[in-house]
């Protein structure tokens, strides 16, 4: 093994390699910052080029691309509110809360800083623990709840009531159950449009919901006569010298306290990246959940709740964490099972594919395969360490984006917007697609109803119902759904999530007047 | 080239006007300044405009022919392939090494697009029913013989003008390696006595040509569609995983490869006239097990129907050398990576092709129709059942709604963002301007849709029409620049092929 781990680093520690991964690192902070454009296509749109890389050069791409690009995500959704990834939605609030503050700097320098600890530490899973953890027996059942609780956890962290979460959940399931059903062969909900078969790709849903519905609100306010930036630019000393203003400054609005802050909630960070490593493992599982649920435990044992959904450093800091280490760990399905963890690993497992790496139980042991294996958790290490340097310098160019009118940005943003739900298709369906959830968006954050779990909704629907009619199919009663024991563990979560506060109340209530017994 | 001489246009006055380290905010007044609130006008400043001017159009000539279509022979510019299933599967694996193939060969780029969903329907749709120009390579698989069977599409075989196949996978039946059958007929004596204890088989999804090789081979043996279970999993993988000792799994030989090789999973018999070749050749066929079944999944590459005749010939001749291993890319021909891929390499070309399309449309419709397979398809457990859960917790979710609005709990004000009154007319543009853009893209192309849009929209806003121009220029050249070059991806052609 030793060998193994030579040859990897000889292979993968070249110029040529290391070359790549700025590349590719620049490229994936590129699409994924620009709203609009997602991480999911960052990935996809690289692929053709892996073909005329060597095997080693492709894999530290493919990986140093998702990195970067996941990060990259939380770029708009700091400062424009539009998510990149349905991931980034579980803090985005949050996250624009500070910059209208004026502190997107702050923000985006939490989020690079956490990202990239939480994504060193999915790779010391990944490489530590990858064969035991793949033995983990996860069957239908336990599949089944582990959804049900990562959406309802997305369902019920927004600060408005649990009914418009419940809603919100609904909505986006319904939204998902659109097209053929693998499960029943019969195509539900389509209206008579051949090109709804699929159901509704959730990258122009998501497009549509938060960028179009975000500039449609944003529209329907503007003041041709003022100049109206995004936010309130942090404040410049004008007087300082050029050393100052063109280095210090940038560096401390970005990281300034950051890493202070990593140090004092070291604890938290660490229980972040477990549990997003956790989730991120299982297959269909991956980043998305994992962001949403560390958030709602998060809020759970906060010190201050209420501030969750307005700024809060702390929900922003667990869950990037969370995103990032799910990202590493999403592999072990892959690399093991060939189950991809997440949207963005199905692509990325598809290339490897094509590279010749054979997925299966052996590939941590098999001689032929070990240099590749250790390279793209090298791979992983380099991206999450270049990830600083060129996460910081994108973070500067965001924050002169906040300085740009809003009348010209807005049209940009449609432009994008518009052309990222082509792109992924080369479909004008999809463009009336992501309009229609463009003004659904508007209508719904006018009645206060929050979008995260939406989106949720209609990326993991199908998961949810494939894994309720499997379990339904395979068990002979209904209370097989509950008597494993990682299902009991589960499905109690999930009933304590929803009815946890009514239960301490009739609790309370009982408690002072005991003769209502 | 045409991002060049942009920037040799454009570069020249802003050195003229402006120190390159301006602050952003100077940036944003200069931007939306009205007209006549200018500086003290000087000569130089006159100079600007008129290089702006200028600029702008000159700007827009360029645009103009940035991607002008060469007429000359076949293909003149990039060829699309469709291909109806995800990256990374097996189709697509083909395709993409396709391509690449068939770029070395024609001299022009291939582009693979993933045209996936409903089984296949959309790419099937996108390949076939697009502009016969030959510019659209569609690949077809042996769903399309099954969308008018089972009512998704009225898509047949006949909408294609098969050019040829490349692959033939037959389908096989895994068992778990503890499971108690050996052979076929165990599997058939125990699906023939136990009525009560369906063996449950997976593979694909439900309806699927697994799904269908099975059903139709019971249906043969005189057994009904519904003496198994069909369990639907995305895919082979997913379902050789999940596998229980009395469970099966009818995939095709290279998507169990490894679980094989592993030992986890056995094969009872492949639907095939010959064995397959190694690593497969320990495994019996059907018939040599005394069941007369065969059932290929089966990939190629068609034509719209009406492709001129031209583009057909050339077409045909560039996929025939490729697949006879002609061509080399990095060292390696098409045939090698079938053959180390795990995929069957069976060439037929035109008219062999196609009538091996229609009798496997007969073969197909025959098991489709018998023993209501469609309606088995889709389970005891109806379609419906989680949409109406669904309707059920948005029922109760609004209730809860209600319940707060007439409650004694107050209710948070919305603060209003601005003071002013909101705008409708902008708020109409955004709609219109995306309406605008999916209806027109594709007649009259990115570039001129992109920048049209992009005038207007700044203009409407209260950004000067010059700037407007030029921005929105400007951001569609490079946008065409670094999408359908750089990055190859595929964006509205209109009437100049851009």
């Amino acid at each position: 093994m030793n060998e193994a781990i030579q040859t990897a680093l000889a292979e993968t520690l070249t110029w040529k390699v290391i070359g790549v991964v700025f590349v590719t690192a620049a490229y994936g902070i590129f699409v994924g910052a620009i709203p609009g454009l997602t991480a999911t296509m960052a990935v996809a749109l690289l692929v053709p080029f892996t073909f005329f890389l060597d095997d080693v050069s492709a894999i530290a791409a493919i990986v140093s691309t998702v990195t970067c690009s996941i990060f990259a995500g939380d770029i708009p959704g700091t400062l424009l509110r539009i998510p990149g990834t349905p991931a980034s939605a579980a803090y985005a609030l949050d996250a624009y809360a500070m910059t209208q503050r004026g502190q997107s700097g702050r923000a985006l320098g939490i989020s690079l800083v956490f990202s990239v600890f939480g994504g060193l530490f999915g790779v010391s899973v990944l490489l530590l623990a990858a064969p035991q953890l793949a033995k983990l027996d996860f069957k239908t059942y336990e599949y089944f709840w582990l959804c049900v609780l990562g959406l309802s956890c997305a369902a019920l962290v927004s600060r408005e009531s649990r009914s418009k979460g419940l809603f919100a959940l609904s909505l986006g399931l319904l939204i998902s159950t659109i097209g053929l059903s693998p499960d029943h062969g019969v195509s539900r909900f389509d209206f008579g449009f051949s090109e709804l078969y699929g159901g509704v790709k959730f990258i122009p849903a998501m497009i549509g919901l938060f960028g179009i519905s975000e500039v449609l609100r944003n529209v329907l306010w503007l003041n041709r006569r003022e100049v109206q930036a995004l936010a309130v630019p942090p404040e410049q000393q004008a007087q300082a010298g050029a050393v100052r203003r063109w280095l210090v400054e940038p560096i401390s609005d970005v990281f300034g306290g950051v890493f202070g802050l990593l140090a004092k909630r070291i604890v938290h960070a660490m229980r972040s990246s477990a549990l997003g490593s956790f989730i991120g493992m299982l297959p269909g599982a991956g980043a998305d959940l994992a962001a949403w649920i560390s958030y709602a435990v998060s809020k759970r044992f906060a010190r201050r709740p209420e501030e969750y959904g307005s700024g809060s450093t702390e929900g922003l800091a667990d869950a990037t964490t969370a995103n990032n280490a799910a990202l590493a760990s999403a592999w072990i399905p892959s690399l093991v099972f060939g189950i991809p963890g997440d949207s963005v690993t199905a692509i990325a497992l598809g290339v490897l594919l094509m590279k010749n790496i054979e997925p299966g139980p052996r590939i941590f042991t098999d001689p032929a395969q070990q240099p590749l294996v250790f390279a793209i958790v090298i791979g992983f290490l380099l991206a999450n360490l270049v990830l600083l340097p060129i996460g910081f310098l994108a973070i500067r160019a965001g924050t002169l984006l906040v300085r740009v009118p809003r009348r010209v940005l807005m049209p940009l943003i449609v432009l994008f917007c518009v052309l990222g739900a082509y792109s992924i298709d080369g479909s004008t369906f999809d463009i009336w697609v992501m309009l229609a959830m463009g003004l659904l968006g508007f209508v719904l954050e006018g009645f206060g109803i929050p979008l995260g779990p939406v989106v949720l909704g209609i990326i993991l629907g199908g998961e949810l119902e494939h894994r309720f009619i499997q379990s339904l199919r395979t068990s002979q009663h209904w209370w097989d759904f509950f008597t494993r024991p990682m299902s009991m563990v589960l499905a109690a979560s999930v009933v304590l999530l929803w009815f946890g506060p009514l239960l301490v109340r009739v609790v309370r209530r009982l408690r002072k007047n005991p003769k209502t017994i | 080239m045409v991002m060049r001489n942009c920037i040799l246009i454009f570069g020249r006055p802003l050195m003229l006007s402006t120190r390159f380290a301006v602050p952003a905010t100077a940036v944003g007044k200069f931007l939306t300044e009205r007209r006549g609130i200018y500086p003290v006008p000087n000569s130089k400043f006159v100079q600007r405009r008129m290089f702006r001017q200028e600029a702008t159009w000159i700007a827009l000539f360029l645009a103009f022919f940035a991607g002008c279509a060469d007429e000359n022979a076949y293909p003149n510019r990039p060829i699309t392939l469709v291909c109806p299933w995800g990256i990374g599967g097996g189709t697509d694996q083909i395709a993409r090494q396709m391509a690449i193939h068939l770029e070395q060969e024609l001299g022009q780029p291939v582009n693979v697009i993933n045209r996936t969903g409903g089984q296949g329907v959309n790419g099937h749709i996108r390949g076939l029913k697009a502009d016969a120009d030959g510019y659209t390579l569609a690949m077809i698989t042996v769903e399309l013989n099954m969308f008018h069977w089972n009512r998704l599409a009225d898509l047949t075989y006949r909408d294609a003008l098969p050019l040829i196949s490349v692959n033939e996978d037959p389908a096989a039946i895994f068992v778990h390696a503890d499971s108690p059958w050996h052979t076929l007929d165990e599997l058939v004596q125990h699906i023939r006595s136990s009525p009560d204890n369906k063996v449950r088989f997976s593979g694909t999804s439900a309806g699927g040509i697994w799904h269908l090789a099975v059903v139709g081979w019971l249906q043969q043996l005189g057994l009904p569609a519904d003496s198994i279970t069909w369990v639907a999993s995305q895919g082979a993988g997913p379902a050789l995983q999940d596998m229980l000792p009395n469970s099966a799994v009818c995939c095709s030989l290279p998507e169990a490869r490894i679980p094989l090789r592993e030992g986890l999973v056995r094969c009872l018999g492949v639907m095939a006239d010959q064995r397959q070749p190694a690593p497969f050749d320990q495994v019996l066929t059907f018939k040599e097990q005394g069941y007369d079944w065969t059932l290929y999944g089966w990939r190629g590459f068609a034509f719209p129907q009406g492709t001129p005749e031209a583009a057909v010939q050339r077409m045909t001749e560039a996929l025939r050398k490729v697949a006879e291993g002609q061509t080399q890319v990095a060292g390696e021909t098409f045939p090698d990576f079938m053959r180390t891929a795990g995929f069957n390499l069976t060439v037929r070309q035109g008219d062999d092709f196609g009538q091996f399309l229609a009798a496997q449309d007969e073969q197909l419709g025959q098991a489709i129709e018998q023993g209501e397979f469609s309606e088995v398809a889709r389970g005891a457990i109806s379609p419906m059942l989680f949409p109406y859960i669904l309707f059920g917790l948005l029922g109760c979710s609004l209730l809860g709604m209600l319940w707060k609005t007439f409650s004694e709990e107050e209710l948070e004000p919305r603060p209003l963002d601005q003071q002013s009154s909101p705008n409708l007319f902008y708020f109409m543009l955004v709609p219109g301007a995306v309406a605008a853009y999916a209806l027109l893209a594709p007649t009259a192309g990115f570039l001129i849709v992109t920048a049209a849009v992009l005038l207007t929209l700044l203009y409407c806003y209260g950004t000067r029409l010059w700037l407007s121009a030029v921005i929105g220029v400007l951001a569609a050249a490079v946008l065409y620049q670094t999408f359908a070059h750089g990055m190859r991806v595929s964006l509205p052609r209109g009437w100049y092929g851009w």
